[in-house]
């Protein structure tokens, strides 16, 4: 089932340990807004955040944070352009945007973001 | 005549930065900032000029902080802010022995950061969703009904109101020049009519200029200025044609919720006249740095963030690190520019006589965009009202300079607010929008390509014409 399908129909759990966000699937990220960051750059040249797809999930580790869920706010989203491992980078139609919220705990609830979110790609 | 009046703003500049020799002057002669003028006997030496320095170096950092070293600048801006206020505090603690300027600053600060916290929180829990496509004459009337209500909620209650359904409508084609039209009409040019719209206004209010003085004479300049200003935006919105291609359908609907909000921030705004000078019911809690005004807004603070509908502040992604940002650079700013304003206070009463109006109006102008406007429009009021043998702090003479010199006052007052969109710092809301631009993922310009870009190419121009056609040659 696609990253896409799965949104549709629920939100996706996934994990949170200090300045370590783990996405429960396989995925290339494009755009990342933190605060008021704006990611872009992902290459390991960069001192901002570290992305690691890996089997069955995807590493993104912000490295300008100790730890998120002390930083972020209860109503603050991450926000994330991805597109499933597999499909076709370069069509638009593939480019998802994610809301990630850290729930409590080490636990972060993913979403599909809707119209009314703020978030231009 | 052009070189005269740059000569002599470059002489009150460069006068207040490179004086070395501390003088002694009496207060009256606006030591202080003119607030405090009244309420001080004895006298006061005027800062070293070397103390212009942590303003200086603070506003350097703020400029180039997010440029060449965000990652030091992101982390430690509040300790740097703090810091540079901290060397200012104990300079005048220790060497001038002057509490009063600082107790004097942190009411100003106070006040000023109640007002701009209130209007964050009690907007904050306020959605305004309109689904309809975004076309630069649809842009337009938005800037435009913005402008319009600044003046009736502040420019920091329109600018957080606003900006929200402004990137929305704007999604599938926002560039970075929306946002600074935005904050040029909407965060400060807008705010010229009334005493509610921007501080110094009001400050100007509770010294006495009547509430409807501001509209009935400066709308005829805010009028043509606003326009030119939409017209140059209407012409650049038209040449983007990014987001042409969607093939969204839109409802035409104007969806708001949050109306308990809207009561909220008519308490603040009924609080704004809760003040001493303005009803003399009301009791000062001096010599405490805060009134009854400062505690109803702090109040609304609370009651907003623990009562706003839980949905409402997800949707807006509410978050308080925008308030937060402006609290820390502004503690920083407030403190570090009590010299630069002190001195600045003494070169205009000391060049008074030789200042017309136009002068005034540069004067005040290029000194709100760098500074804070609010008490920068008090220190050239009490300057220009000294031309006249008129004393700022009495209500009479305010009155009586507001009739018979109503062109120095104009200027003034439309400088300080106009001038207030020229940079980041020159006004409360500039920051607070840029922020949550960025968090949209909107990049925007730097503190310099903002100034290069779009304040000196577009706003100077117009600042020159009406300079020209309103105080060129006169008074």
């Amino acid at each position: 089932m696609s990253i896409l399908s799965k949104l549709q129909d629920e939100k996706l759990k996934g994990l949170v340990y200090g300045n370590r966000i783990i996405l429960p699937f396989e995925c290339e990220i494009l755009k990342i807004v933190i605060d008021t960051k704006i990611l872009t750059d992902f290459s390991p040249a960069n001192r901002d955040a570290l992305c690691q797809s890996r089997h069955g999930y995807t590493d993104i580790y912000f490295l300008d944070y100790k730890d998120l869920p002390q930083q972020l706010s209860d109503y603050e989203l991450i926000k994330i352009i991805v597109v499933e491992r597999g499909k076709d980078l370069f069509d638009f139609n593939n480019h998802i945007q994610l809301g990630v919220r850290i729930v409590n705990g080490h636990v972060t609830e993913i979403e599909k973001l809707s119209e009314d979110s703020l978030f231009v790609e | 005549m052009k070189r005269i009046h740059v000569l002599i703003i470059l002489v009150l500049i460069a006068g207040s930065l490179f004086n070395v020799a501390a003088e002694t002057v009496d207060a009256n002669a606006a030591v202080l900032p003119a607030a405090s003028e009244t309420e001080i006997a004895g006298e006061h030496t005027l800062p070293s000029p070397y103390m212009v320095i942590p303003f200086v170096v603070l506003l350097l950092m703020i400029a180039t902080g997010p440029l060449f070293y965000h990652h030091f600048w992101e982390h430690n801006y509040p300790k740097v802010s703090i810091f540079l206020g901290l060397i200012t505090t104990v300079y005048y603690l220790t060497v001038l022995n002057d509490t009063h300027s600082l107790m004097h600053t942190l009411a100003e600060y106070l006040s000023f950061i109640a007002l701009l916290s209130s209007l964050f929180f009690a907007a904050g829990g306020i959605f305004i969703n309109v689904d309809r496509k975004s076309t630069p004459m649809l842009n337009v009337i938005l800037l435009f009904f913005g402008s319009i209500i600044a003046n009736i909620i502040g420019t920091t209650g329109a600018s957080m109101l606003l900006i929200r359904p402004f990137i929305k409508i704007n999604k599938n084609r926002i560039k970075p020049y929306h946002i600074i039209f935005f904050i040029f009409l909407v965060s400060n040019i807008g705010g010229a009519l009334t005493p509610i719209g921007d501080p110094p206004l009001f400050l100007g209010f509770l010294r006495g200029v009547e509430f409807f003085w501001f509209i009935s004479n400066v709308w005829y300049i805010w009028l043509p200025t606003v326009l030119v200003i939409l017209v140059i935006f209407y012409i650049r919105d038209r040449a983007n044609k990014d987001g042409q291609d969607q093939l969204q359908e839109y409802s035409g609907k104007i969806e708001f919720k949050g109306s308990k909000n809207l009561l909220y921030l008519l308490i603040i705004l009924i609080s704004i006249f809760i003040d001493p000078g303005v009803m003399s019911w009301v009791p000062s809690l001096s010599p405490l740095p805060f009134g009854i005004r400062e505690i109803i807004m702090f109040s609304v603070v609370i009651i907003s963030f623990k009562t706003s509908d839980k949905e409402i502040l997800k949707k807006n992604e509410f978050d308080v690190e925008p308030i937060r940002e402006v609290a820390f650079l502004f503690i920083g700013i407030f403190a570090t520019m009590i010299p630069a304003l002190q001195l600045i206070a003494h070169e205009a009463n000391v060049l008074g006589e030789q200042l017309n109006s136009g002068i005034f109006y540069w004067s005040t102008g290029l000194l709100s965009g760098f500074l804070d406007n609010a008490p920068t429009y008090l220190n050239f009021l009490s300057a220009s009202m000294g031309k006249f043998g008129l004393n700022v702090n009495d209500k009479l003479e305010v009155a009586e300079f507001m009739s018979n010199h109503a062109l120095y006052l104009q200027a003034i007052s439309v400088a300080a607010v106009f001038f207030g969109a020229m940079t980041y710092i020159g006004n409360g809301p500039n920051f607070m929008v840029k922020s949550i631009c960025e968090r949209a993922g909107i990049k925007m310009p730097s503190f310099f390509a903002y100034l290069v870009k779009y304040s000196i190419p577009i706003l100077i121009p117009v600042f020159v014409v009406v300079w020209f056609v309103f105080y060129f040659g006169r008074g």
